[in-house]
């Protein structure tokens, strides 16, 4: 598994987490006109989760009635377009400004005592960083 | 020997170009940003980009907002922050100490074949 870096441990922050990410890739490939549609393969290459963990993240989506699977394929529900356009702007809007190079404020492991022993854990073993 | 065929410029030069592109044009989209990157030979895909920006927005090195279209959906519109402009500088800094430093080291290597064909 190579979850990114900076998502969360914990499986409820987690699952936010990749809600977010990916209802974010989807809003973005379909406002540069790539249409709405994404499978597992598309998610590990742009968000660097492995397909067969994206593979539940969106079918958790589906099942939140974010999306809708066709087949190999899953698509924006009408649902998803309007909860996620709002909640970019509202709720999302903490959420979805990540973390770090070194553990900070924004750190995830701030949101609970799981959350730091967890993060504590995860440095000891390495070290957290992006870079393209 | 055939010279080596290449895929185009190293993709450790996609933030640098993105920061300069950024600092050219002021705003772009993320498919703009794209579009450019490949037009100056830079071998990466979308998801690169895609993955690159998301990366400098959390170093805070760009910001984005979603622009509302009434002829298409929304799109995300990026810009450079502040520290995003000193990136920028540096990183024009940084790709004309390498250049620089090519030129000299081909010339060196010319010179050296041209003394001993």
């Amino acid at each position: 598994m190579s979850l990114s870096a900076a998502s969360p441990k914990s499986d409820a922050l987690a699952a936010l987490y990749w809600r977010s990410e990916i209802l974010q890739v989807m809003y973005w490939l379909r406002g540069e006109g790539f249409g709405d549609v994404v499978d597992p393969g598309l998610i590990e290459r742009f968000l660097g989760v492995d397909a067969a963990i994206g593979m539940t993240y969106l079918d958790r989506l589906v099942e939140e009635g974010y999306l809708v699977r066709d087949g190999d394929w899953f698509v924006l529900s009408e649902f998803g377009l309007e909860r996620g356009a709002r909640e970019f702007g509202e709720a999302f809007a903490d959420l979805t400004k990540p973390s770090h190079g070194e553990c900070s404020d924004d750190c995830w492991c701030h949101a609970s005592v799981d959350e730091a022993e967890a993060c504590v854990a995860q440095r000891l073993g390495h070290s957290h960083g992006h870079g393209c | 020997m055939a010279a080596e065929a290449t895929d185009g410029l190293p993709r450790r030069f996609l933030q640098p170009f993105l920061l300069l592109s950024l600092q050219r044009d002021g705003t772009s989209y993320g498919y703009e940003l794209y579009e450019t990157v490949k037009s100056l030979g830079l071998s990466v895909d979308l998801a690169a980009v895609y993955r690159c920006l998301r990366a400098m927005q959390q170093r805070d090195l760009v910001t984005s907002q979603w622009v509302s279209s009434l002829a298409g959906p929304d799109r995300r519109l990026y810009s450079l922050t502040s520290a995003g402009h000193d990136a920028a500088r540096a990183a024009a800094s940084e790709l004309a100490a390498a250049r620089d430093g090519l030129i000299a080291a081909l010339e060196h290597f010319e010179a050296q074949r041209g003394a001993h064909p």
